[in-house]
């Protein structure tokens, strides 16, 4: 058995220093230190440094050095009767030599050979010209590398840690022989290991975020599209059930450690391929997280959040080819859905055009989000992130189109929350979150802080958020409809006549507009009847400028509804 | 006839030997012994062992000057 690896250069020098500090320790031990008793004592220290040093330590070296282990290496003698080994060149190729014929079955069960194997492997990784030689002479990277994962795999299983870290000690020492080398020679060297194997070595690659995000993508792939050979990592019952060691469980929590550039990186990747994201891991979360890091919108821009998610999203609506009762098998996508979606509902409005979808497109996306009562569910309980996006995508432009538009989603999203079959208290909370979003049309108005403050008070003193005063609606999808779009073009005619009060274009005790009747049997109808009643009164008639100004704003969203509203149907 | 040793001078023959050990080789040897030159069980051991005796002849340097120093200022006969 390998018991020792030196280099001989570094051990010669030792030996050198071993006989200088022997010289002096002599010097001081002849020398004393005086009577005191303290000088004994230390004078007894440095006698015990002196006999153990010159009885133990120096011979050792010396006798090392003195033997030669290459030629006990290089005559066929087996890995593991070497007691010594030389780590020069020659002792490198000596020893890559004999690893390529070494029995692994021995190898990989002796885990106090394992650690000085990769002691070994730490040293050649160590110096250039010791890693060339290694990768000019070692020529079985797949059956070393392949042999230590099977292992891993069972000890694993087994609870035994130590050998499992024994184990990943020499992938390390594998990996960072590899390192340096010609990243097409890399390449080469992990397209011969199993998936499984590969990925444990790459993991101590070190790669940068990008790399890493594609070597994860060719190995994951690879493993998804593996079929059963005697050379697996895994039984073929493993395989049958997808249970077989994956390089997933490995690469992913190193995905998500090296950043968002990375995960947007795989994400990315995987668009073409979106098993590999969502059938590889045993651990869903692994993947939700990876979809979610890759596309937060403190990480993505819009469109860049839509070139990742519409194909993840396409690949849901075509009716996930998951094999279902197996350990991959994602049960919990509805609710993936609704956490990615959540940040992104507004580019889902059918008069949005951020990620460039055609109507069709949109509307099957739509009808996915809507299709399952557990994803409705999340996304109420997402609410805050909803509104909060729909409140930044609102207030980064103000034109009229965006009235429209915003009048648009908000139909949509209504039809989706009501009509979705969440339970009742997750209606309650729909509601809750229709009424909030809705309040967003406030942002469509330049207002001065105050102005914004009173109109919100008024409206909340009206009853306008309340969600419990309206019963029907909430089981409605039409009434809600109304409720909500009432609401905010209630909201927005408030905001638009306050201000006109604050810039002194209106006199100041000119009437505000009329508030929905949260008690009238049609809200919106009434409300409208209202209205125009206010707007008559206007300088200029309900013919006028004014009245147009309002009229436009409360009509974008009273009646931009029903195409949104279109589309979930 | 002997020299008569006085606190003073024990302590200046302390400070002497403690400036010694603090200078002798054996403190950093142990770092030519470490993984860069070998590796294995032996190798740990040489390391380890090397690595014990530089801190106990540390630590008894230390002593010899803390003993140097209260000795000083012990009030002289």
């Amino acid at each position: 058995m390998t018991v020792l690896g030196y280099d001989p250069a570094q051990l010669a020098r030792l030996h050198l220093h071993l006989r200088a500090t022997l010289g002096e320790l002599q010097q001081v031990a002849q020398a004393g230190g005086g009577t005191h008793p303290a000088a004994a004592d230390a004078i007894a220290t440095v006698r015990r440094a002196l006999r153990d040093i010159e009885n133990v330590w120096r011979p050792l070296v010396h006798r090392v050095l003195s033997d030669d282990p290459l030629r006990v290496r290089g005559d066929g003698t087996d890995l593991f009767d070497t007691p010594v080994i030389r780590l020069d060149a020659a002792g490198v190729r000596a020893l890559a030599q004999m690893l390529g014929t070494a029995n692994l079955d021995e190898l990989t069960s002796d885990p106090a050979e394992l650690r000085v194997l990769a002691a070994e492997l730490e040293l050649i990784a160590g110096d250039p010209t010791r890693r060339a030689t290694f990768a000019r002479h070692f020529h079985e990277w797949a059956r070393l590398a392949d042999a230590l994962a099977t292992t891993r795999m069972f000890r694993e299983a087994d609870g035994d840690t130590a050998d499992v870290a024994a184990i990943d000690a020499v992938l390390a020492g594998l990996a960072h022989a590899l390192q340096g080398s010609d990243l097409s020679d890399t390449l080469t060297v992990l397209d011969e290991l199993q998936p499984y194997s590969a990925a444990l070595v790459v993991q101590y690659l070190q790669l940068d975020p990008l790399a890493l995000a594609e070597m994860a993508d060719t190995l994951v792939l690879r493993w998804c599209d593996e079929p059963w050979t005697e050379d697996s990592i895994g039984s073929p019952s493993q395989f049958a059930d997808r249970s077989h060691p994956s390089p997933a469980d490995v690469l992913f929590p190193l995905l998500l450690a090296a950043g968002p550039e990375a995960a947007e990186r795989y994400v990315s990747l995987a668009g073409a391929h979106p098993q590999s994201l969502f059938a590889a891991s045993t651990d869903p979360a692994l993947a939700h997280q990876l979809m979610l890091t890759a596309t937060d919108p403190a990480n993505v821009p819009v469109a860049t959040a839509g070139r990742l998610l519409v194909p993840l999203l396409d690949w849901f609506r075509d009716g996930y080819p998951g094999v279902e009762g197996t350990a991959v098998y994602d049960a919990s996508w509805p609710l993936l859905l609704a956490d990615a979606i959540a940040p992104w509902t507004m580019q889902l409005g059918p008069l949005n055009h951020d990620w460039q979808l055609t109507a069709d497109h949109q509307r099957d996306l739509v009808a996915l989000l809507a299709h399952d009562g557990a994803t409705i569910q999340r996304l109420i309980e997402r609410a805050d992130v909803v509104r909060s996006r729909v409140v930044a995508g609102v207030t980064a432009g103000n034109a009229a189109g965006d009235l429209d538009e915003f009048a648009a989603y908000l139909g949509m999203l209504t039809q989706v929350i009501v009509e979705g079959r969440a339970d009742e208290a997750s209606r309650e909370r729909g509601w809750s979150m229709l009424l909030g979003v809705a309040g967003v049309g406030l942002a469509f108005v330049p207002m001065t802080v105050a102005a914004s403050v009173f109109v919100n008070t008024a409206l909340v003193g009206a009853g306008m958020f309340d969600p419990t005063d309206v019963a029907g609606a909430r089981h409605d999808a039409e009434a809600a409809k109304e409720h909500v779009l009432t609401v905010a073009a209630a909201s927005v005619a408030a905001a638009v006549h306050q201000q006109w009060l604050a810039d002194g274009v209106l006199p100041g005790d000119f009437p505000a507009p009329p508030l929905p009747d949260p008690t009238a049997a049609h809200l919106g109808v009434a409300f409208r009847d209202e209205f125009d009643t206010w707007l008559t009164t206007l300088p200029g008639g309900d013919e006028g400028t004014m009245a147009d100004h309002i009229d436009r704003m409360v009509s974008a969203l009273m009646n931009g509804a029903d195409a949104g509203a279109a589309v979930v149907r | 006839m002997p020299e008569q040793t006085t606190p003073t001078s024990q302590a200046a023959e302390l400070r002497r030997l403690a400036t010694r050990l603090q200078h002798l080789r054996l403190l950093t040897v142990h770092r030519l012994a470490g993984g860069d030159t070998w590796v294995g069980p032996p190798a740990q051991a040489c390391h380890d062992a090397l690595r014990r005796h530089a801190m106990l002849v540390v630590n008894q340097a230390e002593h010899l000057l803390a003993v140097a120093r209260r000795l000083e200022w012990e009030p002289q006969p």
